[in-house]
C-alpha cells in the first residue's frame, strides 16, 4: 500500500480558559490515503472541527496544539504561518458548515473565487475567471457567469454550498475537510451536495474527510470511519465495521439513535442518556463511563487505549474499551 | 450622547435576554461582576463619593457661601482647612466641590427617575397594545432619535428661562427614548407568556395588568440602563451648567464650578483641577459599572 | 437603489415637520412673552413691537407663517442683536461653525478609526491597554474640561498655541478647538472600532478567507475592514449631533465667533427666534446629514442596496 498522503500522530489541542485547561482533542492518531474518504463522527463538542481547524494552523490564541501531523511527510503541526497558508486553500483545501455566514458578505462571489487562484497560482484575473467558470460547472451551478456578479445573500443556502465546495476545489487541493458541509440545508440539497460529492470522490484522487454527527452521510460516501467523544477516537473502522459490528457501546448508542425505515414506529427511539462531560473535567478513565451501560470498576480507573477489535494486526479495525479485554 | 448606536441596540438586546433568565443565570452574572474588581472598586468608590458631597457640607467648618477677605483665590493649603483651595470670593472649593456633587449627583439621579418614569410607562404602553398605537408611538421615538437632544434642552431654558427644576424636567424629557425601547421589547416578549394570557382570561382590566404583570417583570433590565443613563445626564446637567443655562449660583454643581474655572485657568487652575477631577472620576466609576454590568450579563464578550 | 432614497427622503420629511411644529408651539406656549423684561415700555411701543414679530395675529395664522418663512430660509429678526436677522447671524457664524466642526469629524473619524483597528489588531498588547485605557478617560472626560487643560497647557506654559480668537481660521487657531472637540469622538469612535474589528475577525468568513490560505494582510483589508467600516458610517448621525453639540461649548470657551455663540448667548437673553431659528435649521442639517449618511451606507452595504421591499 502507499504511504498515507496525510497522518496525524498523537494530537492534542488544549485552550486555556480562565476555568482551567480545556482539552478538546486528546492524542488522536489517523491517517487518510488519496482517494480515500474518511468519515470523523462525534457529538458536537466532540473536537471533531477542533482537530482540523488546529492541524491547518486556524487555531484560537489561547489554543496549544502539541503532537504531529504530517502531510506528504513533511511536518505541518506549528508550521511556519507562512508555510501553512500556502497549503491552506491550495494543498488542504476546508468546507466549512455555516455558508450563510462562511461567505465574505460585501464582496462579489466572483471576487472571492478569483483571488484564490490569483493568490496560489500566480493567474491573472481572466485566467483565473475562466477556471472559476469550469468549477462552478463542476459543481452544477447554472447561469454561472451571472452568479459570479451576485453577492452572497442573494444566493440559496445549497447554493452557497456548492460555491463553497468549489471555492476549496479550484486549487485541485489532495487532501478537503469537509466540516458538516450539508448541516444549514434541506434535505433535498443535502442529497444533492452529498452526490456532488461522491462524483468529486470517484472522479478525483481527493483524499476527503466528512466530519459530521449524521451517521446517514457517512453511510454513503466514506470508506472508513473514526467514531470521537470527549477529544478522543473510540472507535475506527470500515463503514462496514462500524455499521455492522460496531463494538463500542457509544458507537452502538449512535447506531441505534438513527431512525430507520424499517423499525416499528411505536417503537421509541433510543437516546443516549446524560451529557458529553465538560472538557475542563473529562473523567480519568474512559470519558464515557458515566452513560456507559456496561461499564465496570476499571472503566474509572484505567483509560482505555485504541487497539486492534479482532486481535489481528490486518484488520483496521480498532476500539478503545476494557469489554473488549474481557471478552478475550 | 456617550453611547453609539451599536452598543446601545446590543445593550437592549441583551437586556431584554436577561429579564428572561432564570434564577441562576441572574446568579451567575451578578457573581461574574463581583470578581470585576475595577467594576466593585467603581462601585465603592460612588459610595464614597456620594457620602462626602452629603456629609462634608454640614461638617466642614467652611460653609459654601463663606468668604474669607484672607484667603481670596488662595491654592490649597492644609492651615487654614483650604484643602482645595479658595476661589475669587475667598470661598472654600473643598466644601463647595462636596456641595456641588450633592447638587449633580440629585440632578444625574433625578433626572433619571424623571426619564425612567416617562420610557417605562411609555414602552409599556406601546409595548402592551401593540398593532398601530406602537408603530406610531415608536415612530415618535425615532423621530425624536434624531433631534439633537442638548438643544432641544437649551430651546427649553430659553423659553422658560433657567431654573433647577426645569432642567430636571428637561433632561429627563429627552433622555426616555432608549428606556421606552428597552421597555417595550421587553413588554412585546413578556406578553406572550402564560401568565398574562391568563390574567386577561379572568378579566383583569389592562391597566391593572401592565401594573401587575408587566411593569415587574420589566424592571430588572431597566435597572441595568439606570447605571448607564445617571453618567449621561450628569454630563448633560455639567454642560448646561457650564453655558450659564443650568444651576445658577448662589446653588453650584460640578458643571458650574468648572465653568469657573476654566476662566481662571492661567491664575487659580486648582479651581478647574478639583471639580474636573471629582467629575471625571464619577464617570470613570459609572463607565466601569455599566461596563462590567455588561460582561456579567455577557460572558462571551471576553 | 433609487427606492431606498425615495424612502429615506419619505422618512425625513415628517421629522422635519415635526421639528418645526414642536418648536413653534413650544415658544408661543411659553410662559409670557419676550419682551416681558421690558415692562417699561409705552404700551403702544410694545404693540408696535407685537406687531413686527406677527404676536399680534391668531395662533393658527402665526403658525402658518412661521411655517412658511421656515421653509423659505427666512427664520424672522433677532431680538437681542437688533438689527440682524437670524438668517444674517447664521450666514456670519456658520462657516466658523462648519470649518471647526467638519475638521473635528474628520479627524475624529480617521484617528478614532485607524487606532481602534491597530488595538483590536494587537488586543491585549500594551499597545491595546494604553489606547483603550486612554479612550476610557477620553469618554469620561467631557470636552469643556478636556478644552481649558489644552489651554494651560499649550498656550499658558508652553506658550506655543493661542487660546482664542478665531482669526479667519488660522491653523494655529484651529489646533486646540479642533482637538479639544475631537477628543471624545476619537475615543468613541476607537472604542467601536476595536469591538466591531474583534467581532468581525472572530466571524465564519474570515475563517473561510484563512481556510482559502489569504495573507494576513488581505483578510484584513479586502475581508475584514469594510465590514468594520459600515457600523462606523451608522455612527457617523451621531457623532455629527454630537460634533454639533459640542461645537457650541468649544465656540464659547475659546471665544469663537460660530454659530454657538449665538446660540449661547441667544439662549441667555432668551431671544426665542434666534434660537429657534437655531435649532430648527441644526435639526434640518442633521436630518439631511442623516440622509446622506444612510444612502453612504446603502451604496457600501450590498444588502441594503439591493433590498427589494423597505
Amino acid at each position: 500500500m502507499t504511504d498515507p498522503i496525510l497522518s496525524v500522530d498523537n494530537l492534542t489541542v488544549r485552550f486555556k480558559s480562565p476555568r482551567g485547561i480545556l482539552t478538546a482533542v486528546d492524542g488522536l492518531n489517523f491517517s487518510i490515503n488519496a482517494g480515500e474518504c474518511v468519515g470523523i463522527v462525534g457529538e458536537s463538542g466532540s473536537g471533531k472541527s477542533q482537530t482540523f481547524l488546529n492541524m491547518l494552523g486556524l487555531k484560537a490564541e489561547n489554543a496549544e496544539v502539541t503532537g504531529s501531523a504530517r502531510f506528504l511527510d513533511e511536518e505541518i503541526l506549528n508550521a511556519s504561518p507562512h508555510v501553512m497558508r500556502k497549503l491552506r486553500g491550495n494543498q488542504i483545501s476546508m468546507i466549512f458548515q455555516d455558508s450563510i455566514t462562511g461567505l465574505t458578505p460585501h464582496l462579489k462571489i466572483g471576487r472571492q473565487l478569483d483571488e484564490v487562484l490569483i493568490e496560489h497560482q500566480n493567474m491573472n484575473r481572466a485566467d483565473a475567471r475562466r477556471e472559476v467558470l469550469e468549477m462552478l460547472e463542476v459543481v452544477q451551478i447554472p447561469e454561472a457567469k451571472r452568479r459570479l456578479e451576485m453577492y452572497p445573500h442573494e444566493l440559496s443556502g445549497g447554493m452557497r454550498q456548492r460555491i463553497m465546495i468549489a471555492q476549496a476545489l479550484l486549487c485541485k487541493p489532495k487532501v478537503l475537510i469537509a466540516d458538516e458541509p450539508t448541516t444549514a440545508l434541506d434535505v433535498t440539497v443535502q442529497a444533492r451536495i452529498l452526490y456532488l460529492m461522491r462524483k468529486l470522490k470517484a472522479h478525483t484522487q481527493m483524499a476527503i474527510f466528512m466530519i459530521t454527527h449524521d451517521l446517514g452521510v457517512i453511510a454513503g460516501l466514506c470508506d472508513r470511519v473514526i467514531v470521537m467523544y470527549a477529544g478522543r477516537a473510540v472507535e475506527m473502522g470500515t463503514v462496514d465495521d462500524i455499521f455492522y459490528r460496531p463494538q463500542h457501546p457509544y458507537t452502538k448508542a449512535l447506531l441505534q439513535s438513527i431512525p430507520r425505515l424499517d423499525s416499528d414506529p411505536s417503537e421509541r427511539l433510543l437516546t443516549i442518556p446524560g451529557n458529553p462531560p465538560s472538557l475542563s473535567n473529562i473523567p480519568v478513565g474512559c470519558a464515557f463511563t458515566p452513560r456507559c451501560d456496561f461499564a465496570f470498576d476499571r472503566c474509572r480507573t484505567d483509560r482505555p487505549l485504541l487497539q486492534s477489535a479482532h486481535g489481528t494486526p490486518d484488520n483496521a479495525q480498532c476500539v478503545a474499551c476494557h469489554l473488549k479485554d474481557n471478552a478475550a | 450622547m456617550i453611547w453609539t448606536k451599536k452598543q446601545r441596540d446590543k445593550t437592549q438586546d441583551l437586556m431584554q435576554k436577561s429579564g428572561d433568565a432564570g434564577r441562576s443565570l441572574m446568579d451567575d452574572a451578578i457573581e461574574r461582576f463581583r470578581r470585576n474588581k475595577a467594576a466593585m472598586g467603581s462601585v465603592y468608590v460612588l459610595i464614597i463619593i456620594t457620602l462626602l458631597s452629603v456629609f462634608i457640607p454640614m461638617l466642614w467648618p467652611h460653609g459654601i457661601e463663606d468668604m474669607s477677605w484672607e484667603y481670596i483665590s488662595s491654592p490649597p493649603s492644609w492651615g487654614a482647612f483650604h484643602l482645595f483651595g479658595t476661589d475669587g470670593n475667598g470661598r472654600d472649593l473643598f466644601v463647595r466641590v462636596m456641595y456641588g456633587g450633592r447638587v449633580s449627583l440629585t440632578i444625574g439621579v433625578m433626572t433619571t427617575v424623571v426619564a425612567l418614569i416617562i420610557g417605562v410607562t411609555y414602552g409599556t404602553v406601546a409595548g402592551y397594545l401593540g398593532g398601530r398605537v406602537d408603530g406610531f408611538m415608536m415612530r415618535i421615538v425615532d423621530i425624536m432619535y434624531a433631534m439633537p437632544l442638548l438643544f432641544l434642552i437649551i430651546l427649553l431654558v430659553t423659553v422658560a428661562g433657567p431654573n433647577i427644576y426645569l432642567v430636571f424636567l428637561g433632561i429627563g424629557a429627552v433622555e426616555w427614548l432608549t428606556m421606552a425601547r428597552i421597555v417595550r421589547g421587553q413588554t412585546m416578549s413578556v406578553k406572550r407568556k402564560e401568565y398574562v394570557e391568563s390574567a386577561v382570561a379572568i378579566g383583569l382590566t389592562t391597566p391593572r395588568i401592565i401594573r401587575r404583570y408587566i411593569v415587574p417583570n420589566v424592571i430588572g433590565p431597566v435597572i441595568v440602563f439606570v447605571t448607564l443613563l445617571i453618567p449621561t445626564n450628569i454630563i448633560v446637567e455639567s454642560y448646561l451648567s457650564f453655558l450659564g443655562l443650568g444651576v445658577q449660583e448662589p446653588l453650584t454643581s460640578w458643571g458650574l464650578l468648572i465653568s469657573q474655572g476654566a476662566t481662571q485657568i492661567n491664575t487659580a487652575p486648582w479651581l478647574l483641577v478639583f471639580p474636573a477631577t471629582f467629575l471625571a472620576i464619577t464617570m470613570f466609576c459609572f463607565n466601569f459599572i455599566g461596563d462590567g454590568l455588561r460582561d456579567a450579563l455577557d460572558p462571551r464578550e471576553r | 437603489m433609487i427606492r431606498y432614497i425615495i424612502d429615506r427622503l419619505m422618512g425625513a420629511i415628517p421629522t422635519f415637520l415635526v421639528i418645526i411644529t414642536g418648536a413653534f408651539f413650544l415658544m408661543r406656549l411659553a410662559p409670557g412673552g419676550p419682551f416681558d423684561d421690558l415692562a417699561d415700555l409705552p404700551p403702544e411701543v410694545l404693540a408696535n413691537i407685537n406687531q413686527a414679530y406677527n404676536l399680534d395675529k391668531p395662533l393658527l395664522t402665526q403658525y402658518v407663517l412661521f411655517m412658511k418663512n421656515a421653509v423659505t430660509g427666512n427664520l424672522g429678526p433677532s431680538f437681542s442683536y437688533q438689527d440682524y436677522s437670524v438668517s444674517e447671524l447664521l450666514a456670519i457664524g456658520l462657516p466658523v461653525s462648519i470649518k471647526l466642526g467638519l475638521t473635528a469629524l474628520t479627524i475624529a473619524v480617521i484617528i478614532g478609526a485607524i487606532v481602534g483597528i491597530l488595538a483590536a489588531l494587537r488586543k491585549n498588547t500594551a499597545f491595546d491597554y494604553t489606547i483603550m485605557g486612554a479612550a476610557m478617560t477620553g469618554v469620561a472626560v467631557p470636552n469643556f474640561v478636556i478644552a481649558p487643560i489644552l489651554m494651560l497647557i499649550f498656550g499658558i506654559y508652553l506658550k506655543i498655541l493661542p487660546i482664542s480668537g478665531w482669526n479667519d481660521g488660522a491653523l494655529n487657531h484651529m489646533v486646540l478647538p479642533v482637538t479639544a472637540l475631537a477628543i471624545p469622538k476619537i475615543a468613541i469612535i476607537a472604542r467601536l472600532m476595536r469591538g466591531n474589528m474583534l467581532e468581525i475577525l472572530r466571524s465564519d468568513y474570515i475563517r473561510t478567507a484563512r481556510a482559502k490560505g489569504m495573507r494576513e494582510s488581505v483578510v484584513i483589508t479586502r475581508h475584514a475592514l469594510k465590514a468594520a467600516i459600515l457600523p462606523l458610517v451608522s455612527y457617523l448621525g451621531p457623532a455629527i449631533a454630537a460634533i454639533m453639540t459640542g461645537s457650541v461649548v468649544i465656540e464659547m470657551i475659546f471665544g469663537l465667533p460660530g454659530v454657538g455663540r449665538y446660540f449661547v448667548y441667544g439662549a441667555i437673553n432668551r431671544d426665542y427666534p434666534l434660537v429657534m431659528g437655531i435649532v430648527v435649521f441644526y435639526a434640518t442639517a442633521i436630518i439631511l446629514l442623516n440622509l446622506l449618511v444612510d444612502i453612504l451606507y446603502g451604496v457600501l452595504d450590498p444588502r441594503v442596496r439591493q433590498e427589494k421591499t423597505p
